[in-house]
Order: C-alpha cells, then sequence, then structure tokens
C-alpha cells in the first residue's frame, strides 16, 4: 500500500503537463454549439497528432493503451491545467466508442474508431425518451425489420449536441412483446439519414446543448446494430464496464479547482462590515467542510482506481463517490452564487462563469443516473437493502 | 500508487474485527446488568494479546512493526466494537515513552502490564478523565497530547456520564501541574499531535460504520405495511447518505496515515480534512441511526443510543485546533 507514485510516473506527470499547458486552447469554449463542436474537434485532432488521443483506449484500435495509474495522472494534469471540458467528444471518446470497442464487430470498429480518435466526428447518444428517462428500459422508438434494414420511428431527447452530431448510439424496440430489457437493440444511426429532425431545447444557462431528436420511417441497415438484435440493453451495460474509475478524477480535480477560486472569490468580496467574506463564520465554515469534502472525494478515487487495478468489475461504489461529488458541487455554486454579490443579476462570460455553471450544476445531479437512482443503486446494491418494487 | 489494503493488511483487519465481533460485540452494553466499563482488565488483555498497542511499535518494546497505515485501519475496527478510549490513550502513551527513552514504560503499556487512560481540560482548574480506573498514566489531550501520571493527580469525583459505558471522573489540577502541563505542551512534537487526531478519526469512521451498518440490517427487517422499512426509499436514502458520508471519512482517514508515513506535502490539512469528515460522519450516523429504529431507537435496550453518545464523546476528545485556518489555507493543489 503505497500514496507515492513510481519515478516513471513522476516523469511521465512531467511530460503531459508540459504538453497539455503549452498546447490546451487559449480561449474558452464558445457557447454556440456549431461554433463548439469546431473547437473541440480541433483540440481532438491536436492531441491526436501529438499522440496523446484514447489514452484508456486499447493499442489495437488506436489507443495509448494506458496504465489506469498513467490515465489518473493525465486526467489530473490535464483538469489541473484547466485544459477545456471534453464536450461534444465526450460521447465518442467516453461513451460510444468504449461500446464500439467493448461489442462491435471488426467492420464497425475499423470504420468508427479511427474517425473518433481524430477528431473528424462527432457521436451522440440517443437513449432518453419522453416517457424513458430514469426507467430508460421502458423506451418506445420503435424499430421493425424491412428486407435488411430497421425502419425507425419515434423520439428521443437529451440528446447532447445532436444538432451537430454525425453518427448516434440509439436504442430502439426491436421486439414489443419481449420482456422490455430484452426487445431493445443497440444501433448506430448516422445522423444525416433522412427522416431525422433535430431540435435543440433551450437550456437554463443560455446554452442549447440538449436536443430532442425526432424519427420519421428512418431507414437504418441492419448491419448497424451492434450486437444481437434485441440484444441492445446489454450491449449499452457492457458500456459502464470500461469506467475503471479514471475519468472521474477530471471532475473531482476540477471541483478542487474551482474550490480554490471560490476561496479566492471570498478573500476578494466584502460584507456590509467591510470585512472580506472569507472571514465571516458561516462562510469559511461552508468553505472549509468543502475543502474536505473536496479532498476525500481525491481519497476515495485513488482507492478506487488502486482496487480496479487489479479487478475487472466495476463496482457500485461508483453510485457513492458521484452523490457525495454532486452534493459538493451543488453547494459550491450556491456559495458562489452569494458570495457574488449582485455579479450574480448578471451572466456574463468570463473566466469563471459562477453564474452560469451554476444554472448548468442543476443538470448535473439529474443527468446520467439522477441522484434519487443513484441512492437507490447505493441501498440496494451497496448496503444491500430490499428493492423498493 | 496503489493504496488497497494488501491481502496481509485485509487478513489483519478481518482477523481483529472477527476476534472484536466475537469477544467485544457492541450489545455487550445492552446485556450488562451493571453496565460494566469496558476497561476491564478482562477485555483489556484480549486487545493486549491481539497486538493492538504496539502495532506500529519496535519489537524490542513488543511491538509488531507495522505502521500507522495498518493502526488507522485497526482503530477503525475498535471504533466499530467501541472499544475503551483507552486504546486510543495507551497507545499514544507508548509513543511519547519511547521517544523519551523510557523503554520500560513503553513495554508495560504495550504489554498491559500498565494503561493509560484519555483525559481533557474542564475550564481552568480541572481536568475529567474517561475510563481511567486502573490507568497508571493519563493522556491529556490539550493542544498536544501530554503524558501524566495518575499518581501526580488528586483525588477525583465520580460523576455521571452521558456516554454511560465509560467512567468519568472529575479532578481538581494544581498550579504547579498546569506549569507542567504548559510545558509538555510546548515540548510536544507535531507528529504525536497528528496521529492522535487520526487514530481519534478513524475510531469515530468505525462508530459511523457500525451505526449504519446497525440501521441497515434493522431496516432489512423491521416490517410495516407489510414489507421491510428499508424498502421504503425514505428509509432506503438515509441509509445512502450515511454509507457515503462514512466512506468518505473513512477514505480520507487512510489517506491521511499515508500522507503521514510517506512524508507527502501537508499532512496537517490531510488529517484536518480527515477529522472534520469523520466527525460529521458519526454524529449523522448515529442521529439518523436511531432515526431509522423509529421508538427502539430511543431506549437502552437497543444499541443505536451507545453509538450517538460514543460519537459525542469522541468528538469531545479531540485537540482543539484551528480546523477552519488549516482546511483554507491547504489543499490549494498547486
Amino acid at each position: 500500500m503505497q500514496l507515492a507514485f513510481a519515478p516513471e510516473e513522476d516523469l511521465f506527470r512531467a511530460e503531459v503537463r508540459d504538453w497539455i499547458h503549452a498546447n490546451k486552447p487559449r480561449t474558452q469554449p464558445p457557447l454556440d454549439t456549431p461554433a463548439l463542436r469546431e473547437y473541440d474537434l480541433a483540440w481532438q485532432r491536436k492531441q491526436f497528432d501529438a499522440g496523446y488521443a484514447g489514452i484508456g483506449w486499447p493499442k489495437e484500435y488506436g489507443g495509448l493503451g494506458l496504465s489506469l495509474t498513467r490515465q489518473l495522472i493525465w486526467y489530473e494534469e490535464y483538469a489541473k491545467a484547466q485544459a477545456p471540458f471534453i464536450g461534444t467528444c465526450f460521447v465518442g471518446l467516453a461513451h460510444g466508442g468504449p461500446t464500439l470497442i467493448a461489442r462491435a464487430n471488426e467492420e464497425h470498429k475499423s470504420f468508427h474508431l479511427p474517425k473518433i480518435l481524430r477528431g473528424d466526428v462527432v457521436w451522440c447518444q440517443g437513449f432518453s425518451e419522453p416517457s424513458a428517462g430514469s426507467d430508460l428500459a421502458s423506451l418506445r422508438t420503435r424499430a421493425h425489420v424491412d428486407g435488411d434494414h430497421l425502419v425507425v420511428n419515434g423520439q428521443k431527447v437529451w440528446t447532447s449536441y445532436a444538432d451537430v452530431a454525425d453518427y448516434q448510439e440509439l436504442l430502439v424496440r426491436t421486439d414489443p412483446d419481449a420482456p422490455k430489457h430484452k426487445g431493445i437493440s443497440w444501433v448506430i444511426c448516422d445522423m444525416k439519414t433522412p427522416g431525422i429532425t433535430v431540435r435543440p431545447i433551450q437550456m437554463m444557462d443560455g446554452r442549447a446543448e440538449f436536443c430532442e431528436v425526432f424519427y420519421d420511417n428512418v431507414r437504418i441497415p441492419l448491419k448497424n446494430v451492434v450486437g444481437e438484435l434485441n440484444d441492445g440493453w446489454s450491449v449499452a451495460m457492457s458500456t459502464l464496464s470500461f469506467e475503471r474509475g479514471t475519468a472521474f478524477i477530471a471532475d473531482q480535480v476540477e471541483l478542487a479547482v474551482r474550490l480554490q477560486h471560490l476561496v479566492e472569490l471570498a478573500q476578494q468580496q466584502r460584507g456590509l462590515d467591510g470585512r472580506p467574506l472569507i472571514q465571516h463564520d458561516d462562510v469559511a465554515e461552508k468553505l472549509a467542510t468543502m475543502r474536505a469534502e473536496v479532498t476525500a472525494l481525491r481519497a476515495m478515487t485513488y482507492a478506487t482506481v488502486s482496487r480496479n487495478l487489479t479487478r475487472t468489475q466495476p463496482t457500485a461504489e461508483g453510485s457513492l463517490i458521484r452523490v457525495f461529488f454532486t452534493g459538493i458541487q451543488h453547494r459550491l455554486h450556491q456559495l458562489a452564487m452569494e458570495l457574488q454579490g449582485n455579479d450574480s443579476l448578471k451572466l456574463p462570460r468570463d473566466k469563471h462563469d459562477w453564474s452560469r455553471n451554476y444554472l448548468y450544476n442543476f443538470a448535473s445531479t439529474i443527468a446520467a443516473g439522477a441522484e434519487q437512482i443513484q441512492r437507490n443503486i447505493i441501498a440496494e446494491r451497496v448496503l444491500g437493502l430490499p428493492r423498493s418494487r | 500508487m496503489n493504496i488497497e489494503p494488501t491481502a496481509e493488511q485485509q487478513a489483519l483487519v478481518e482477523a481483529v474485527a472477527g476476534f472484536l465481533r466475537e469477544q467485544l460485540p457492541v450489545d455487550r452494553f445492552v446485556k450488562a446488568q451493571n453496565k460494566e466499563h469496558t476497561g476491564t482488565d478482562a477485555s483489556w488483555s484480549s486487545l493486549v494479546e491481539l497486538g493492538l498497542l504496539g502495532i506500529a511499535l519496535p519489537e524490542s518494546v513488543g511491538g509488531i512493526e507495522l505502521g500507522l497505515a495498518e493502526e488507522v485501519l485497526l482503530y477503525r475496527e475498535a471504533g466499530r466494537y467501541l472499544v475503551s478510549p483507552s486504546l486510543i490513550a495507551t497507545n499514544i502513551a507508548a509513543k511519547i515513552a519511547l521517544a523519551r527513552g523510557d523503554e520500560k514504560l513503553c513495554g508495560d503499556l504495550v504489554n498491559g502490564a500498565q494503561r493509560a487512560a484519555l483525559a481533557v481540560r474542564d475550564g481552568e482548574d480541572k481536568l475529567l478523565l474517561i475510563d481511567s480506573e486502573g490507568c497508571t498514566q493519563i493522556l491529556l489531550i490539550a493542544e498536544a497530547p501530554v503524558l501524566l501520571q495518575s499518581n501526580e493527580l488528586a483525588t477525583g469525583v465520580m460523576l455521571d456520564a452521558f456516554d454511560q459505558t465509560v467512567s468519568l471522573i472529575e479532578v481538581k489540577t494544581s498550579a504547579e501541574l498546569l506549569a507542567k502541563i504548559r510545558a509538555a505542551i510546548n515540548a510536544s512534537s507535531n507528529s504525536l499531535i497528528l496521529q492522535t487526531t487520526l487514530l481519534i478519526a478513524t475510531y469515530l469512521t468505525g462508530v459511523a460504520r457500525a451505526a449504519c451498518d446497525t440501521a441497515v440490517a434493522y431496516a432489512g427487517q423491521r416490517e410495516q405495511f407489510g414489507r421491510p422499512i428499508g424498502s421504503f426509499q425514505a428509509i432506503a436514502h438515509i441509509c445512502s447518505e450515511m454509507a457515503a458520508q462514512s466512506e468518505a471519512a473513512a477514505a480520507q482517514t487512510l489517506f491521511a496515515a499515508l500522507v503521514m508515513q510517506e512524508e507527502q506535502p501537508e499532512p496537517e490539512f490531510h488529517v484536518a480534512s480527515a477529522q472534520l469528515l469523520a466527525v460529521r460522519a458519526a454524529l449523522l450516523a448515529a442521529r439518523q441511526g436511531i432515526q431509522v429504529h423509529g421508538g427502539v431507537g430511543f431506549t437502552q435496550e437497543y444499541t443505536p443510543h451507545l453509538f450517538l453518545k460514543r460519537a459525542h464523546l469522541m468528538e469531545r476528545l479531540l485537540a482543539r485546533r484551528p480546523i477552519r485556518k488549516i482546511l483554507l489555507e491547504g489543499g490549494t493543489f498547486s
């Protein structure tokens, strides 16, 4: 049991830190989605050209196949450098791509994976529907077989960046008579296929990341099915096995960096009595508590990565960390709104974007497994309490 | 970097936990007719046999030469079973004795011939001793831990304790004693202050864990409205919150131990983080644990009240330090 990294890892850390600092974009990501796509793809291409694309992807598919330890180091240095959030490249690199690696055939992989790594394409995720959020398996978008195609009709919602995506990982119901988890297929959908309409949703932070996507007799080749027909649920679940706790490191370091900025804000802003807000007991108490919590997050993430060095199954403990993390994130942004004073009347574009991030942050306890669901997962799978249904 | 406990460490933890579960189950306090205190000779000799007093000490004094990380792992188990806080007092007392070259005293504390008890200041002129019967040494938790001899203290008065599983004795201090204490504080090593704090913190994470486990077990069995109450989300979510805070605190205590062991930066900051989270986790789990038990939770016939009282006791035994300042100034990641 050892906290310190090996000397060669420290060398790697210095190397990536230098590269990221020298090469990260000098401007913030644009708020407008099409501009964001260009920004993100250019940055991805730059990382690819320098040999830093797909750090966790197997080498045989063009990735670096870095050890978990080195992935952790990369994400730490990336976040410390405040390099931009992965944005429109997220689904391709961290979700769709890994799913293809786990379950797709060689033709799918050789066609799609290089494009994702090179920053040529954007992927989006067609999972949730108006009637199927937390209860994803109840999804209704239908696909029936017609010759060597699937014909898709239905609707998806909360699809990030669908308006600029080239491909979509799409879950459709191909057998409405089977039990709900057993009648779903996972399909690669070309977003330029006729019959697809995308409608961005205005989010309260002023951006339009999430979209509705409508399918009107959209014809998708059967060969785009990943895994077997009606086996899509297991394909979707296989994505989870890719995540070993390292990607979360970036979020956690970013939170630590934001907290430091919040401490600095509290040092600058003055209260009614003219004293810096950080000298006010309640403010100091909240900030000190968050420092301890953010530090514990790092301890938990290091523990998770350490466990995953020898184990291949992710555990439900990820939900524990997630719940802990999102709680801190919310309180951090709530406090930022207080400490900003009248700046919270504004919605500027600046280095910290407190107001905007506060608004965006409401999505973090809802998206990708709502907090209440995460708490159920902890209760049932970590604590072994009886199911609520 | 790999901070997962090794197979040997896990085996050691399981062995100690198994032993404590058998010999010192928490319901021993519920069953005891005369509410016997935990610092009795019978249970103490078990702790000595397990090697819990010399975990990080040299073999020359009877120790097993492991480290602070093992102490943190094992004292968490001690917290789960509400072992007498004298365990921590004796651990630190032995280290103080060794540091001052008193191998005889150190050896005695490791082999059970002598025992130390925790104490805190109460106002200007009194000390409160916790579970001090039969203890020749007193470890006073002031700004730094100070080792005193029981026979230097005036005779005390037994008080009714909030945590009635430990004895509470009040003694008056003399000006001379206070001066001695002041000098010892000034001479104390930062490492010992941090170790004492960390051991109490890890003990608290054990209390948190035990309170959580007890609540979960109850919620899995107690039925109302035709089903176990743990299947209702309101109860399940209370338990999830307990578990999340308890895990976070436990992870941070171990991390802090490794930071100290490996002389990594900011040990004060890491110990302060561990302390804050451990106290919060233990109090939350203890309070919510009572809530989950419903009516039986506030009786003496079930165990939840024991976790609550012990959590408050241990919180009071932490040295009063400027945690907030330490936390605000550290952890900047630069």
